[in-house]
Formats: C-alpha cells, sequence, structure tokens
C-alpha cells in the first residue's frame, strides 16, 4: 500500500465533519472522491497532507507517519493541487520551479531546472515556458498547477476538484493527464470531483461521502442507482456503453 | 516520478541572466547616483573629486585603523563629503532600502497591493510617540540655528520613545493575529484601526501643545536623512542589511504564499509562521527608520510596484530589485530636495511622493514590460 488512511475525523467548532474514513490505496490507482456540497470531500482532502490536522486516526505514507512528519518532508511526499490558485506576474518555469520547493536549499541547483524542464515537456507546456501565468487560461494554469505538484515528486497526488472549471477538451486533457502520470510512476492519486461520468471514465477506486462519513467505497461497480440516490438524493439510471459507466439523471417525479 | 531526461533550457537561462542584469544595472545608477548627490549642494564638487575623496578616505580610514598612533588629514573637500553629505546620502540610501524591502514583504505578507511598511500603523505609532516625547516629556524647544528653525533638544528620548511606540502597535497587531489567527485581512483591519487611533492620539496632544511643542511635533513627522550622524547611520544600516538578508532568504517562501495559501501548504511552508515572523522584520526596519528620521511616505509603497512593472512578481528578483529601487528613489528625493529651493534644504520626504508618483502613474499607465 502507498496510502494508508485509518479512522481520519475532523472536527469543525465542535462539530464533526468527517469521522471514521478508512481507506487504503495502491501505486497507479487513482481514487474519485464523491459526494455532495459541504459533505467533507476538501476537508478529507486537507486531512491528508496535513493542511487540516485530523482530530482523530493516523495516515500513512508507505508506512511511515505523515501527521508527524514536519510540513517539508510531508511536501516531499504529498502533491497538492488546489482548486484554484493566484496568478501573479511569473512565467510558466518559475511557476514549476516554485514545486521544487520542499527540495531546495538555499538556492536551485541544475538537477531542479532539468525536472522542471522535463515535467513540462510532460504536460506539453514546453511553447509556454517564458509566458507569463497571469496572461493565461484556467485550463493552463491547472497544468501549470499539477506540474508543479509532480516536480515535488511526491508518491501520492491530491487534487481537489481539478475539472471543476474546465471546458470538455481541458477536463479530458487534464484527467488524461492525471491518469497517465499514476499508470506510468510508482504514485497514486487522489481527487475530488463533482462529475460522475469524468470520475467513472478517468478514476478506477471510489469513496462516495455521505454526512461525513464513507457511505460506500471500491470499484465502478459500487456507483449504483441505489448509492448514487442515497448519497445525492436524485433518482439516476447508470448505464453502459463502451465497457463504462454513465450516470444519467431521471426526471424528477412531478409533484 | 522519471524525470531523468531533463535539459537546461538555454532560453530560461537568458530570462535568468536578464533579470540579473536590470538588478546589476540598477546597482550601477545607484552608485552614479550616489556620487551626484555628493557633489551637488551650496558648495559644487566634481563628481571625479568626490570619487577621489571617497577612495582615499576610505583608504586612509583603514590606515588609520590598522595604525592607531596616526590622524586623519583631511581636507575642506573630504569634510564636505565625510562629515556631511555622505552620510545624509547613505542614510537615504539605507532608508530608501530598508522601507522598499519592508513595503514588499507586506505587499505579500498581507495579499494587498496597497502593503506598506506602515500598513501596520507604524508611521502613526512613530508620530505619537514623538508627541509624547515632546510635549509630556518635555523634549523640544524652538531654537534659531543656521541648520533648522525647530531643534529637538533630545533627540535620543524622542527616538527612544517613537521607537517604542511602533513597537507597541507592532506588538499589538501581532497580539490579534494570535487570538484571531494569522489572516491578512485581519492584520489589514487592526492596522487601519491602530493607525486611526494613534492619529487620535496625537490630534490630542497637540490640542494642548504650546506653539513651539506644536512646531517641534510637526517638524519631527517630515522625514528628513539629513538628521543621521556616522553612529545612527550604523544602527539602521545593520538593521536593513540583516532584514533584507532575511527577506532574501525566504523568497521562496513569499512566492509560495503570493501562489495562494493552500499551494503554499501543500508545498510545506507554514505559512502562519512566514507570515508573522515577516511582519515583525519588516515593523522593526520600519520603527528603527521612522524613529532616527521620521516619517518618509510612499518609497515603501511605490517601489515594489515599480519593480513589479520592470521585472515582474518573481520574489527571487523583486525582492533585491525593491532594494536598489529604494535606494535610488530616496537619495534621488534627497538631492533634489537639497538643490530645488537652495539655499533652503527641504526634508526628503516632501519630494519623495512629488518625484514618485509621477512616475508611478507613467508606470500603471503603460503596464508590465514584456
Amino acid at each position: 500500500m502507498i496510502l494508508d488512511v485509518d479512522g481520519v475525523a475532523f472536527t469543525y467548532r465542535s462539530s464533526p465533519v468527517i469521522r471514521d474514513i478508512t481507506f487504503d490505496l495502491r501505486p497507479h490507482q487513482v481514487l474519485a472522491i464523491l459526494g455532495p456540497n459541504g459533505v467533507g470531500k476538501t476537508t478529507l482532502l486537507k486531512c491528508m497532507n496535513a493542511i487540516l490536522r485530523p482530530k482523530a486516526g493516523s495516515v500513512l505514507i508507505e508506512g511511515a507517519d505523515l501527521l508527524t512528519a514536519d510540513r517539508m518532508e510531508i511536501a516531499r511526499k504529498v502533491g497538492y493541487v488546489p482548486q484554484r490558485c493566484e496568478a501573479g506576474r511569473m512565467t510558466v518555469f518559475d511557476a514549476v520551479l516554485l514545486g521544487r520547493r520542499p527540495h531546495i536549499g538555499w538556492d536551485v541547483t541544475e538537477k531542479d531546472i532539468r525536472i522542471v524542464e522535463a515535467a513540462i515537456r510532460m504536460l506539453h507546456l514546453e511553447d509556454l515556458t517564458l509566458r507569463y501565468i497571469d496572461e493565461m487560461s484556467g485550463g493552463e494554469l491547472q497544468k501549470v498547477s499539477i506540474a508543479r505538484a509532480l516536480v515535488q515528486e511526491p508518491r501520492v497526488l491530491l487534487l481537489d476538484e481539478p475539472t471543476s472549471s474546465l471546458d470538455l477538451k481541458n477536463q479530458i486533457e487534464i484527467l488524461g493527464i492525471v491518469r497517465q502520470v499514476t499508470a506510468e510512476h510508482d504514485v497514486a492519486a487522489v481527487m475530488t470531483m463533482h462529475n460522475l461520468n469524468m470520475a467513472l471514465r478517468y478514476a478506477d477506486r471510489f469513496i462516495l461521502l455521505k454526512d461525513g462519513v464513507i457511505h460506500a467505497a471500491g470499484g465502478p461497480d459500487v456507483v449504483t442507482p441505489e448509492t448514487i440516490e442515497a448519497v445525492y438524493g436524485v433518482p439516476v439510471t447508470v448505464e453502459r456503453f463502451n465497457g463504462y459507466r454513465f450516470v444519467v439523471p431521471l426526471e424528477p417525479e412531478r409533484a | 516520478m522519471h524525470f531523468a531526461d531533463g535539459a537546461i533550457p538555454a532560453d530560461y537561462l537568458g530570462y535568468v541572466r536578464q533579470k540579473h542584469l536590470w538588478i546589476l544595472g540598477g546597482v550601477v545608477l545607484l552608485f552614479l547616483l550616489l556620487i551626484v548627490s555628493i557633489s551637488v549642494g551650496a558648495v559644487s564638487i566634481p563628481p571625479y573629486e568626490v570619487f577621489l575623496s571617497l577612495a582615499n578616505g576610505i583608504g586612509d580610514r583603514i590606515h588609520l585603523l590598522l595604525n592607531p598612533g596616526t590622524a586623519l588629514d583631511p581636507t575642506s573637500t573630504d569634510r564636505i563629503v565625510w562629515n556631511i553629505r555622505l552620510p545624509q546620502a547613505l542614510a537615504a540610501v539605507v532608508a530608501g532600502v530598508g522601507l522598499s524591502v519592508a513595503g514588499v514583504a507586506m505587499q505579500s505578507i498581507l495579499r494587498n497591493p496597497l502593503g506598506s511598511p506602515f500598513t501596520l500603523g507604524i508611521s502613526n505609532a512613530g508620530a505619537f510617540g514623538a508627541a509624547v516625547s515632546v510635549i509630556l516629556l518635555g523634549a523640544g524647544t524652538m531654537q534659531s540655528s543656521v541648520a533648522d528653525a525647530v531643534n529637538i533638544n533630545n533627540p535620543y528620548l524622542t527616538t527612544m520613545v517613537a521607537f517604542f511606540f511602533c513597537l507597541l502597535a507592532t506588538a499589538v497587531i501581532l497580539l490579534i493575529s494570535r487570538i484571531r489567527g494569522t489572516s491578512p485581512e485581519v492584520m489589514v483591519l487592526a492596522g487601519v484601526a491602530l493607525s486611526s487611533l494613534f492619529t487620535a492620539g496625537t490630534m490630542f496632544l497637540q490640542y494642548f501643545a504650546s506653539d513651539t511643542q506644536l512646531a517641534a511635533v510637526v517638524f519631527w513627522t517630515f522625514g528628513d536623512v539629513g538628521r543621521a550622524s556616522w553612529q545612527e547611520l550604523g544602527i539602521m544600516a545593520s538593521v536593513t542589511m540583516a532584514a533584507s538578508l532575511y527577506f532574501i532568504a525566504n523568497r521562496w517562501n513569499y512566492n509560495a504564499i503570493d501562489a495562494g495559501d493552500e499551494t503554499a501548504k501543500g508545498l510545506g511552508v507554514s505559512v502562519e509562521r512566514v507570515r508573522d515572523v515577516g511582519m515583525v522584520v519588516a515593523a522593526l526596519v520600519s520603527a528603527v527608520i521612522v524613529s532616527f528620521l521620521g516619517v518618509i511616505g510612499f518609497v515603501g509603497l511605490v517601489c515594489p510596484h515599480m519593480v513589479r512593472r520592470l521585472i515582474g512578481d518573481d520574489q527571487r528578483y523583486l525582492i533585491p530589485g525593491s532594494c536598489v529601487m529604494g535606494g535610488i528613489l530616496l537619495l534621488a528625493s534627497d538631492t533634489v530636495a537639497r538643490i530645488i529651493v537652495a539655499p533652503y534644504v527641504l526634508p526628503v520626504a516632501v519630494l519623495t511622493a512629488f518625484l514618485g508618483a509621477p512616475v508611478f502613474i507613467y508606470l500603471l499607465l503603460r503596464g508590465y514590460r514584456r
């Protein structure tokens, strides 16, 4: 196992947000955390790299306890792509180079620059290397964010709604990158998502959160009309096409 | 991750070299400006003689250090250069560097383009301290002298009381951010509240002050780099240098914070601690400068933005660039202030905005350099 989450709970102002979250993940797996707004998806994600300190439970990366490690050590193991990031007057190369922060001593080394260059090529950003990120589109910026997390050389990638503000082409591109990176490297990815069909297309493990606890977890087969209706309160049918599952909302019954 | 095949891109190295050249060019400009600034004044000294006097003076002083028995034999030119104009010019450079580096740090820490060394109420706290010292503790009198119309007859008391209130303001904001959590909004708003409080306090004291005291307080608030002696210059320079080094050492942390708090935390930066410590360091350097020289506005706010327009937001270049730009702007302002209405000498604080505002508006209109 590359990631072991055991009994994690988080409390905000004495009301529990998530509790008893237990799951694990192998290398090359992509996990989608699903559930309605406010159910604690992002909270869970942030507990997994100690941006939020869980009130109970443990998070292990390759058997090593993450919650007792210091921030820099965590940053060398877990890459985090937040829902949005600020774009200042900085080039793509420097913005990605920032991801080497957990590895940089006083100054950047040649090795850091080589890694950044390779990551930029991996994400097909090489034509934009010296463009300023405050002049870029949402899709390009998201790729820069992911490249930044990749050059941290983490074992686990966390992505908070990586496609929430992107058009269809960019959604496919970003999720394809996540899929490809996890397939080709010894890493695992965890992402929170709203688009169920995109999740079914690109993830292979699923967690459905309801009222702060795991309602269902497992492979694509846990995404059924029953679990979706229980979690989202929306009647759906789950169809198959080309070997993938698709969730189609049904007309709500007229009152 | 398989990143073994990475190359070193030549165009990026060229880009980095260009940034370094900008900063180096700024340093050269600052040095030339220093010579010019020393050469102009009531007695005009040709720049070449200024250079010779500086070079010889440095050599002589090193000689004096190595052979304690001997004495300096300064010419009249040397006296003007070393006793009058050099300390003033260096004070302008040091204050410019200090205020500007504090400004660039505050803008990043507070995530606010209006951040400046005075955002947290430092300048108003300093002015209040001066008012307390002059009006309540009796440190100010009016005297007619050639140099100034008003003398504060106990400048050290005034400096110390001003410094005390600057630190008090910082401590209050630190305390508030400890209780409410370190967020930029809380810091900015607390700073605004403290500024108003100290302004009101100053007005209250001034209302009951005599004419002489009032003049002394108002005079104190006009920031003037001519006040610094070599000894005070040494204190300011050490604090400014230490603060600049601290900020430069943290350039990656500020870059990370600029990318967003969550990104920064994900990159291993202890955002709250970097904010708190950075705020204290920025406040300290501003407090030292304000206490010795009075309030010099605009430099700390505007220099970082000028540099942003020239070389971008990357803190690796922005912090050293702001240091250089601060030195240039304040030294240029002081030089103009000394000659514009000769034989009268204006305090530099009057000139910084006069000189800086048009340049700044021009840069705003032009936008970023590509």
